[in-house]
């Protein structure tokens, strides 16, 4: 599913040294596999995954996704990738406050070339699939921490990508939240989908079926 | 991008900036309003002095000099001279005019309109060679002949359109009279006219009657008086003895606009002048007009570019407090064009609700002049019913400005929307 090689990523800084933040020299991921990057702050996790999640495009290396190489895609096919095989989950939800539950996980489809032509069946069917079946009118502000997480997982699954980066999903959330998310990502990494999800939650260092520690940007 | 998801990222945008929606808008509205508003009056204006000094472009009038300092032998406007404006380079036709050289008066004793009138009148008549009047009144009818014209007979007579205007809208109104719907109406009136007799000089010798019948109507037409077939002003001018030689004025057609200020500048190195009066009197105003609507038209120009600029700067502003969901927007599959695009159509519709609410403000504002035009001003003679012409085209012209201002008020921003990196806005750098 995913092939790394010689991947680096220098972030320059004015006036200030050159900052090395990822040197990944061969990385594999499995389709349908589990796994879990984890790493101090700054350690370059959120750089790996806006890298593959095709959100960051400067870099060295090769990233290879399926049959594309990143980098030869034009921006038209970028945005086709993010659109369709790739999904992208934030520790900040990133919601569209004001919208709807509904309209938050149908929002890919506003930029789709050719959306599905049951959209709202489709996002209601995914806002079930987290367990928000319920909330579907519900906007992010009157939602816990927890489901407006959910409603994130549900969005990234509206296209039907094959793979999902999740980036500290439940940094903002409290145990018990955690504990259902986790359910929901192993659930969900069990019906085929892969999963490459930077962490410091041992539930899901746990339930990983691989873990990969970064370390200034390099894998240990 | 399908015209639904575009409709459902415009309505966010307008949720997330209605203040700016609305100043954008009021901005537009007013460049464009105050644009058309001036532009109309302008037009509405120039019309009005075109109508009352129709300027020819290839046509001035000579005058012979009342007289003469320094010259020995007065100017005559004879046959001679006439033939000597004839050969000069680039006139084309001449038209002569010769006043009959004796006052008359006439009684009518008429029904008119199913009115029966009867009046005196001075009469002053000047003959005018009938092409001058052509299209309005055929050369043919035009001609010193006694015509037998719908059961009257007489010498036929063509009246300056003029006196229509202001007998419908100010004298029959205050006299109860009928309107003249159709200038056809008082064609065929006849009246006789005894020259070398006035109400207020007295007879100046004997008299001579002559049958007259109105032919038809003319803007060119002498406005004071009578036009008369040039042949009809000489035998009269004999007939009373006076001088049918000389010509009172006559107008020059050159071939080309472009030549008149050579011509007048040779006819006058000739000895004679040319009456300027009405033409430099329509040019003035014509001048003065425009230059008030140009600067009028600038300041409006000038509130044009500040909206542009608001737009710009209020659109940079809207754009960087809503980076986060234009990057989330991007993580889910838009592409930067599409983007750009949502900005540039949401600038497009501000400009065409603004300019559209800027035309209709323009045309309310016409309006209220013109109602204020009838309620305080309705008695001056000739007033035009409508001081305020703004032509379709003009609309049109403001709108596709006010879009364009737009789309360039816009095009910053949306350039820096398609160069930003969802990662780095996403990670809050």
């Amino acid at each position: 599913m995913i092939e790394v090689r010689n991947l680096s990523k220098v972030f320059e800084k004015a006036h200030a040294h050159a900052v090395h933040a990822l040197s990944i020299p061969s990385l594999e991921v499995a389709s349908g596999e589990f796994v879990a990057l984890s790493g101090k702050s700054g350690s370059g996790k959120t750089t790996l995954l806006n890298i593959l999640g095709a959100l960051d495009l400067c870099y060295e290396g090769e990233v290879r996704i399926g049959e594309e190489v990143l980098s030869k895609l034009s921006s038209r096919e970028l945005a086709h990738y993010r659109a369709t095989t790739v999904a992208s989950v934030f520790q900040s939800f990133h919601l569209i406050q004001g919208w709807s539950a509904l309209e938050n996980v149908a929002l890919p489809a506003l930029f789709s070339k050719a959306p599905p032509p049951d959209i709202i069946p489709r996002a209601l069917q995914m806002l079930q699939a987290v367990g928000l079946g319920d909330k579907a009118k519900s906007t992010p502000a009157q939602l816990s921490g927890g489901e407006r997480q959910r409603m994130a997982i549900a969005r990234a699954l509206f296209a039907g990508a094959r793979l999902m980066l999740c980036d500290e999903p439940t940094g903002n959330l409290d145990a018990q939240t955690t504990q259902s998310i986790v359910d929901l990502l192993v659930r969900l990494n069990a019906e085929g989908l892969t999963l490459v999800v930077a962490t410091h939650e041992p539930l899901l260092l746990k339930a990983a079926q691989r873990h990969l520690n970064l370390e200034q940007g390099r894998l240990q | 991008m399908r015209l639904w998801a575009l409709q459902k990222l415009l309505r966010l945008s307008l949720k997330r900036d209605f203040s700016l929606a609305l100043s954008s808008v009021f901005g537009m509205a007013l460049a464009v309003g105050s644009l058309l508003f001036f532009l109309g009056v302008g037009m509405g204006l120039t019309h009005f002095i075109q109508h009352l000094f129709p300027v020819d472009a290839k046509r001035f009038e000579v005058k012979a000099p009342q007289w003469t300092l320094g010259e020995k032998e007065y100017k005559k406007l004879d046959e001679a001279a006439c033939e000597a404006f004839q050969a000069l380079e680039h006139v084309h036709t001449l038209y002569r005019k010769m006043e009959v050289r004796a006052p008359g008066t006439t009684r009518i004793n008429d029904t008119l309109l199913g009115m029966r009138i009867h009046m005196g009148l001075e009469i002053m008549a000047v003959g005018i060679e009938p092409a001058l009047f052509a299209p309005e009144v055929s050369t043919a009818l035009f001609v010193d002949e006694d015509i037998f014209f719908e059961e009257k007979e007489g010498v036929p007579v063509v009246l300056s359109s003029y006196l229509i205007e202001v007998y419908n809208q100010h004298f029959a109104p205050k006299n109860g009279l009928p309107l003249l719907s159709n200038e056809d109406m008082l064609k065929g009136f006849g009246f006789d006219v005894v020259f070398n007799q006035s109400f207020f000089a007295g007879n100046a010798g004997e008299a001579l009657a002559q049958e007259f019948f109105i032919a038809g109507f003319s803007p060119r037409a002498f406005l004071a008086g009578i036009s008369i077939p040039l042949e009809s002003a000489k035998r009269i001018n004999r007939a009373l003895g006076k001088d049918a030689e000389h010509y009172s004025s006559v107008v020059v057609e050159v071939t080309d606009s472009a030549h008149v200020p050579k011509l007048i500048q040779e006819l006058e190195h000739m000895g004679f002048k040319v009456d300027e009066g009405e033409r430099q009197r329509a040019r003035q105003l014509g001048l003065a007009i425009w230059a008030t609507t140009g600067a009028l038209s600038l300041l409006s120009i000038l509130i044009g570019v500040l909206a542009t600029l608001n737009i710009a700067q209020g659109m940079s502003h809207s754009l960087r407090m809503r980076e986060t969901e234009f990057a989330i927007f991007r993580a889910v599959g838009a592409t930067p064009a599409q983007l750009a695009w949502t900005v540039m159509v949401q600038a497009l519709i501000l400009a065409l609700v603004g300019g559209g609410l800027g035309i209709a403000a323009a045309l309310g504002g016409g309006h209220l002049l013109n109602v204020f035009l009838f309620q305080v001003l309705g008695d001056i003679p000739l007033l035009p019913k409508n001081l305020f012409m703004l032509p379709v085209l003009g609309c049109i012209g403001a709108l596709l400005g006010a879009m364009l201002a737009a789309l360039l008020g816009v095009w910053g921003p949306s350039r820096r929307l398609q160069k930003m990196s969802p990662a780095e806005v996403l990670a809050g750098r």
